[in-house]
């Protein structure tokens, strides 16, 4: 079972990468901007793409065959056998249990990125990096004061001098209150 | 004046101490993504006011070529190369950590780059005239030549499906489109908006693709990392110099890589990227184990560490003997003789040895502290693995959006490292490449503009790629190397019929 999710994964992923060349493909005047040059002139700006999704609908429209073709073996080599379906199910539960405890870490870990790039516009970098690196370590499983605190100030210090004193790069303020006591700092 | 005069001028005690800032401050940008050689070189260019020409020289040059090897370092115990010619390092150096032989790689990788940059800048000082008048008679034919013969080692990119590469590669060439066409000025995939008409830079792409996308894909086989680092804690990771046999592995690699190197550095607008590739290519070409590229063969690491620091002294001749820079470090040092009021170029070079031959002369010193002072640090580097990844993940994909912003100063960049990190986790789960993205990335522009202009000079006629001798050669290599696996399979195929 879990081989199968994996695969249906896969035909999912290569029906979405084929109908994206597709459309590009389609749609390659109006990406192309301006009295776009007919392909048979000589410096045309849409000759290299043009010839590039070709090969691209081409390539993923084979990748999307042989996705189907090894779904469709699933399928039937499942329906085969129903006697052991059941035990077969209880196993793979099991093993997806385990597996499903990362998939939540990536999750929520592009979710705090998500929200640090986010908020450091409003809030600015300090409070950003701060939110980045004790919440990351949070989701992780730390929950003593030095994961969640002693350690990312470090990290964050440590940073903050290199980059935004040494390297003068000018870090988001942030808005208000928190832009005001940003020019303190840097 | 002659060689011992030379000598002495560059190991005057203020040089010498500006080669040892210079190789330091190298090494720290070059391992640190977003930050390369060319900021370093850019950050610190007011420096050179208050210095002479030679040592301005001196301290710019240390730091280019440091920073070409340090980019491998943490490339290499991260997958998180610090610049974009240590992607190519990481194809087989950062399997080699995961296999707890970071230690190895990391001394193979420093010795090749010390090697390659010790042989390039005695082959530029050798060869400078002749490889400058080479690269002369490289035009857009040549160089779409070039980018071709690079496309046609796209075999070499790591993945067990060649077909899913050869898609990578693809995307990689149609991401190369994005932007403002640069021979008709036409907007193509700028869907209007105004920071893509820049088109994609490589910096946050490749920090994307590698260093997020890594920490990514850990963090989502979190379970395996754990063990992985039980392993590391369990394993002694012993470093100790280059053993005879990775030696006798090595030491073609680091023969051809050079010379290959040195003139990729020669030609302005190659690089030192377009160097480790080839160099990578190369390697695995003439390689009697090209199957384990990918794996952690020590060739894979020798291969392009070698061409792309021996590509630093081929970048040097175009700028000190006609004043054309060969790279984009390069480019800013140039200023360091506008600043002296100084016009690089065949003048000043044969009038002012004193001035030109020492820089020489400091980049072979810089080089041999290469070889010798990481191998004491190595010991201490591959520590850093046994750091629980709870902190080094996060550290990771902290330094990797700082660093991003880092580039231009704008949250642009930190979402396009972000969004190429998911592109390169999915790409690595489907068995995709974004190695050979990062090729299509790196190449596309030569090819494309090389082609159309090409085009416009031959006014249409396809048959002035074949009256060229140079393009003609690099055409033939290149369907050489894309036929050759077909030809070997028909012949297999052939003898087994006739047994």
């Amino acid at each position: 079972m879990k081989d199968k999710y994996r695969d249906v994964q896969t035909l999912i992923f290569h029906v979405l990468l084929f109908a994206m060349f597709a459309f590009f493909l389609l749609n390659l005047d109006s990406m192309v901007s301006g009295k776009s040059l007919s392909l048979q002139a000589q410096s045309s700006p849409k000759l290299f793409p043009f010839w590039i999704l070709m090969l691209l609908v081409g390539f993923t429209g084979i990748q999307l065959f042989k996705s189907v073709r090894i779904v469709y073996r699933q399928y039937r080599e499942n329906h085969r056998d129903d006697t052991n379906k059941k035990n077969v199910d209880e196993c793979n539960s099991i093993v997806l249990d385990e597996e499903q405890r990362t998939p939540r870490i990536l999750f929520s870990v592009i979710m705090i990125v998500v929200l640090t790039v986010f908020i450091m516009k409003y809030l600015g970098f300090i409070v950003a990096a701060m939110f980045m690196l004790t919440v990351t370590l949070f989701m992780l499983g730390k929950r003593d004061l030095k994961s969640l605190l002693i350690i990312p100030v470090g990290v964050f210090l440590a940073v903050f001098m290199f980059f935004a004193k040494l390297l003068a790069v000018p870090f988001p303020r942030g808005i208000g209150v928190f832009a005001e006591i940003s020019r303190y700092l840097y | 004046m002659n060689i011992l005069d030379l000598i002495i001028i560059t190991f005057s005690p203020f040089n010498v101490l500006m080669l040892l800032a210079g190789f330091w401050i190298g090494m720290l940008f070059g391992m640190l993504p977003g930050l390369s050689g060319v900021t370093a070189v850019a950050v610190l260019m007011p420096l050179s006011y208050v210095l002479t020409p030679l040592q301005a020289l001196i301290f710019m040059s240390a730091i280019y070529c440091t920073a070409v090897f340090s980019g491998s370092i943490s490339g290499i115990l991260f997958n998180s190369p610090g610049d974009t010619p240590a992607v190519f390092t990481t194809f087989d150096g950062y399997p080699l950590t995961l296999k707890g032989e970071p230690g190895r790689a990391l001394i193979v990788d420093m010795v090749s780059s010390g090697i390659g940059g010790v042989v390039g800048v005695i082959i530029a000082m050798s060869f400078a005239a002749y490889f400058v008048n080479v690269a002369l008679s490289f035009g857009p034919p040549e160089y779409f030549a070039l980018g071709l013969f690079g496309l046609s080692l796209v075999s070499v990119i790591g993945t067990k499906y060649p077909m899913k590469g050869t898609i990578s590669v693809l995307i990689g060439l149609l991401l190369a489109c994005v932007g403002i066409d640069t021979v008709t000025g036409m907007h193509r995939f700028t869907f209007g908006n105004v920071q893509l008409m820049a088109g994609l830079d490589f910096i946050p792409v490749i920090i994307g693709l590698f260093a997020v996308a890594e920490v990514l894909n850990q963090f989502a086989n979190f379970n395996f990392r754990k063990k992985l680092e039980k392993r590391l804690k369990d394993t002694a990771l012993d470093v100790s110099f280059i053993s005879k046999d990775d030696f006798k592995l090595c030491w073609p690699h680091w023969i051809r890589g050079s010379i290959l190197g040195n003139f990729i550095g020669t030609l302005p607008g190659a690089g030192a990227t377009i160097a480790a590739f080839l160099g990578y290519g190369v390697a695995q070409k003439f390689s009697k184990q090209p199957e384990e590229f990918g794996k952690g063969a020590i060739e894979g690491v020798a291969g392009p560490e070698t061409a792309n620091n021996a590509s630093v002294g081929g970048a040097m001749v175009p700028l000190l003997t006609l004043g054309i820079p060969g790279s984009a470090t390069t480019a800013v040092m140039l200023s360091v003789f506008l600043i002296h009021g100084l016009q690089p170029g065949p003048f000043l070079f044969m009038r002012s040895p004193e001035l030109m031959y020492p820089i020489f002369i400091s980049m072979i010193l810089t080089n041999i502290l290469i070889i010798v002072v990481p191998f004491f640090l190595v010991k201490h580097l591959v520590k850093i693995l046994r750091v629980p990844y709870e902190y080094l993940g996060t550290t990771i994909l902290f330094l990797s959006i700082i660093g991003a912003f880092a580039i231009h100063n704008r949250v642009y960049d930190v979402w396009i490292v972000f969004i190429f990190g998911i592109i390169g986790h999915i790409m690595t789960k489907y068995d995709y490449s974004p190695a050979g993205l990062i090729l299509g990335l790196v190449l596309g522009p030569m090819v494309e503009s090389g082609f159309r202009q090409s085009l416009v000079l031959f006014q249409g006629d396809l048959m002035g790629f074949i009256h060229r001798p140079i393009t003609l050669t690099l055409i033939m290599l290149s369907l050489v190397f894309l036929l050759w696996p077909l030809l070997t399979l028909f012949r297999k195929k052939f003898f087994r019929r006739t047994e």
